[in-house]
């Protein structure tokens, strides 16, 4: 008693409990109830797969087409170290620049990807134009020369086959690591031959393609079950023809320097693209054989922040 | 006061709390862990400024311990559209789950844990207690991926792939070989390592849905009837919907939540089970080294060479020697990495898959910083092996061999040679196998010429 008052003894006690307790770092915590009613829910729900689909049927088919222009002074391009192979990755010695943000004289932006988003019911030919059927049996060419991937972003869908080109004497390989449900490859492609990589299905969003030899070399692929899609040429145009009309459409426009850009001035109009999505609804549907003009103005500062 | 009437009752007091404190003080029951590290991946692919809420990633663990249980009470998702068993088996998941020990009957328990978690984890993140004093690194299995499979790049490996690894442990590594337990012990330790790295997945599943769907944020957890009543109004002038309506719309919307999920779960499940599938493929199949070598046996006879004095260690030699125009030509291309002299020191500032996938192929320092924090380790360089050692780290057999030449290496640099005909890859095989046993692979040591003679 007189050694040890008994508010110390609780201390003390208190202390011992508290010292036992193991640190868990980030462990979950679960709630027991939820999980409960959830695993029952998911037990319980009859089978079958919805196909997420938009109740409206397409009309016809229109074309959207316009350009990506640059507000604003374009960063520098920064040359890339090449270490290898000097005489056919860097002929004359001239560097080689990075291709993440390629601006044209004019404005344009090179390698905008837009795409459409929404899902389209497989092979019915009122969403998918016969020409799409008809161009499916077509390869996708992905070259490479002079230690460069001559398609910075290379879109394909799903069934097709992208033809991994190497147009240099030297050996390269296409390190794929997919996302999504498009399957990862990574196969050595000898000096002036080819290998064929086959698109098993789709990416919400691009992913990284680059050789093992030369690591200096990048480029990005998307693959897409629906066939809207386009990559903006060197003067920033693109054009995707036959889009299903007449039914509410997402689409998302995507850029490496940027992901998905987030705001543009489409037609004179700011308009704010959540992650990108751009969509045609009410009033803003496609008509059949419309030809929708996207003239689009993205500010530098997307590009930088 | 009554307890300490004098120092003799106080101390007895004393020691009887202090046990009580201590018996009361047992492990706490082992939890799985978040994958933060790509959980930070996607808030940045994001653009979430903060990171996902806490409810978000509250959603993403109730529906986790709702498909798979805990790590002491593993349990398997019912799915419509896969059969879930023809991949798992629930029996043996609980013989490597749960605390170490055994049943009243004997039976073993915790297995996982007694072998595996020091270096794996609890989780399989590879990232248990040991992990950050090992080189390379212990196998962070949520992202599906194995590198020493018979499967090529893209496809998750075969369930008699992973058993292999446990068995014969990977040489050169801190992984030993488990072959000395009874097999239905390996069987249940594969097959915890598959349940782990399936649950992996689907974790990144959710927080790429979470992601994806950035507007339908909480696309995961319980439709809000407000929301729902909100929503509504919206479209209808901003007039008070019934509550019947809004009933309805919660109930669409839990409905698809469900249905999402369940499409998450069941995207992992496929690419286990179409492994297997494509691997019963006649294209695939190996051919077998003693045809290959009999084959160029008879070409080297129809070219002209003497039948009876062809030996096989001529055979032999000359397939080496194919090989080595292969090592070094611009098919095979292996002398770009594996050096010149094949010391394994022709690439050395490329990361793995693992590591490239969060902080990419040039990393900042913040961004290395940011994810070590979130629990990446350390970032290493990954090194080409040296093929002089004759330590293979896929195994010693040729088959192992031919595999990584034709296959790649799933997460490395190294890739595939799918035009390479399947005699021409052995000719590789006899070929790496033949460097460590020329001269420079063991060097004469050299003799000091002054060297006095001791009796």
């Amino acid at each position: 008693m007189k050694y040890l008052p008994r508010n110390r003894l609780l201390v003390l006690v208190a202390l011992a409990a508290a010292g036992c307790a193991r640190s868990s770092g980030t462990a979950v915590w679960i709630d027991q109830e939820e999980v409960a009613s959830l695993r029952k829910s998911l037990g319980g729900e009859a089978a079958g797969k919805t196909e997420v689909v938009a109740a409206a049927e397409p009309t016809g088919f229109a074309t959207i087409k316009g350009t990506f222009k640059l507000v604003g002074t374009a960063p520098a391009r920064v040359p890339l170290s090449i270490t290898k192979d000097m005489n056919i990755c860097m002929p004359g010695g001239t560097p080689v620049l990075g291709e993440q943000l390629v601006v044209a004289p004019g404005g344009g932006i090179k390698d905008v990807l837009i795409f459409c988003n929404s899902k389209f019911p497989a092979g019915d030919p009122k969403w998918e134009h016969p020409d799409y059927a008809a161009a499916k049996a077509e390869k996708v060419l992905f070259d490479q020369k002079s230690c460069v991937f001559l398609t910075h972003v290379v879109a394909a869908r799903t069934g097709q086959t992208v033809l991994l080109k190497n147009s240099d004497p030297v050996g390269h390989n296409a390190n794929i690591v997919a996302k999504g449900k498009a399957l990862s490859s990574n196969f050595n492609i000898g000096g002036n031959s080819a290998s064929d990589y086959l698109v098993t299905g789709e990416s919400a969003e691009p992913f990284d393609v680059s050789c093992s030899v030369h690591p200096w070399m990048a480029a990005k692929m998307i693959t897409r079950d629906n066939p809207c899609f386009d990559v903006t040429k060197a003067d920033g145009s693109f054009e995707i023809k036959n889009v299903p009309a007449g039914v509410p459409l997402d689409f998302k426009i995507w850029q490496e320097a940027c992901n998905f850009i987030s705001v543009a001035t489409i037609n004179g109009k700011v308009i704010k693209l959540p992650k990108g999505k751009l969509t045609f609804k009410d009033k803003d549907v496609l008509k059949p054989n419309e030809q929708r003009i996207l003239e689009v103005t993205v500010d530098v500062s997307v590009f930088t922040k | 006061m009554s307890v300490c009437r004098n120092w003799r009752h106080c101390l007895a007091a004393l020691l009887a709390a202090a046990f009580a404190g201590l018996a009361g003080c047992g492990s706490p029951d082992a939890k799985f862990v978040e994958y933060r590290t790509y959980a930070r991946l996607s808030e940045k692919a994001a653009g979430y400024e903060n990171g996902f809420t806490h409810l978000q990633r509250q959603d993403v663990n109730n529906v986790l311990a709702a498909l798979y249980g805990t790590p002491d009470a593993p349990s398997l998702p019912a799915l419509a559209n896969v059969d879930v068993t023809k991949l798992l088996d629930i029996s043996k998941l609980k013989l490597a789950a749960g605390s170490v020990g055994s049943d009243g009957k004997g039976r073993p328990r915790g297995l996982y844990r007694e072998h595996c978690a020091h270096c794996h984890g609890i989780t399989g993140d590879g990232n248990g207690p040991t992990a950050s004093f090992l080189n390379p690194y212990p196998r962070d299995y949520r992202a599906g991926l194995f590198k020493f499979k018979s499967t090529p790049i893209g496809y998750r490996p075969l369930h008699e792939d992973l058993k292999k690894i446990v068995i014969d442990g990977i040489p050169g590594t801190a992984m030993p070989s488990f072959r000395l337990l009874p097999d239905q012990e390996i069987e249940a330790l594969v097959e915890y390592v598959k349940y782990l790295a399936i649950r992996g997945e689907t974790e990144r599943q959710f927080y790429n849905g979470l992601k994806d769907d950035i507007s339908e944020s909480d696309f995961l957890s319980h439709a809000d009837p407000a929301v729902a009543a909100k929503e509504l109004a919206d479209g209808n002038d901003g007039k008070a919907p019934a509550q019947k309506a809004i009933d309805e719309k919660v109930a669409e919307t839990d409905k698809q939540r469900l249905e999402a999920i369940k499409g998450y779960t069941e995207t992992v499940f496929q690419k286990w089970l179409e492994a297997a599938e494509f691997m019963t493929q006649d294209t695939v199949k190996v051919t077998n080294r003693n045809d290959a070598m009999r084959v160029l046996r008879e070409e080297l006879v129809a070219a002209g060479s003497n039948e009876k004095k062809l030996t096989d260690e001529m055979v032999l030699a000359e397939s080496q020697q194919r090989g080595r125009k292969l090592f070094y030509g611009p098919i095979g291309n292996c002398f770009t990495c594996h050096g010149p002299t094949a010391l394994g020191d022709g690439q050395l500032g490329d990361y793995d898959g693992w590591t490239v996938e969060l902080i990419g192929k040039t990393p900042k320092k913040e961004d290395i910083k940011d994810y070590i924090k979130h629990g990446m380790p350390e970032p290493r360089n990954i090194r080409p092996r040296n093929l002089r050692h004759g330590v293979y780290r896929g195994g010693m057999r040729p088959l192992d061999l031919y595999w990584r030449v034709r296959n790649g290496i799933e997460g490395t640099p190294m890739p595939g040679n799918d035009k390479l005909k399947p005699q021409e890859i052995w000719h590789l095989v006899n070929y790496v196998q033949s460097l460590p046993y020329e001269q420079i692979s063991n060097p004469y040591e050299a003799v000091p010429e002054n060297r006095r003679e001791r009796n």
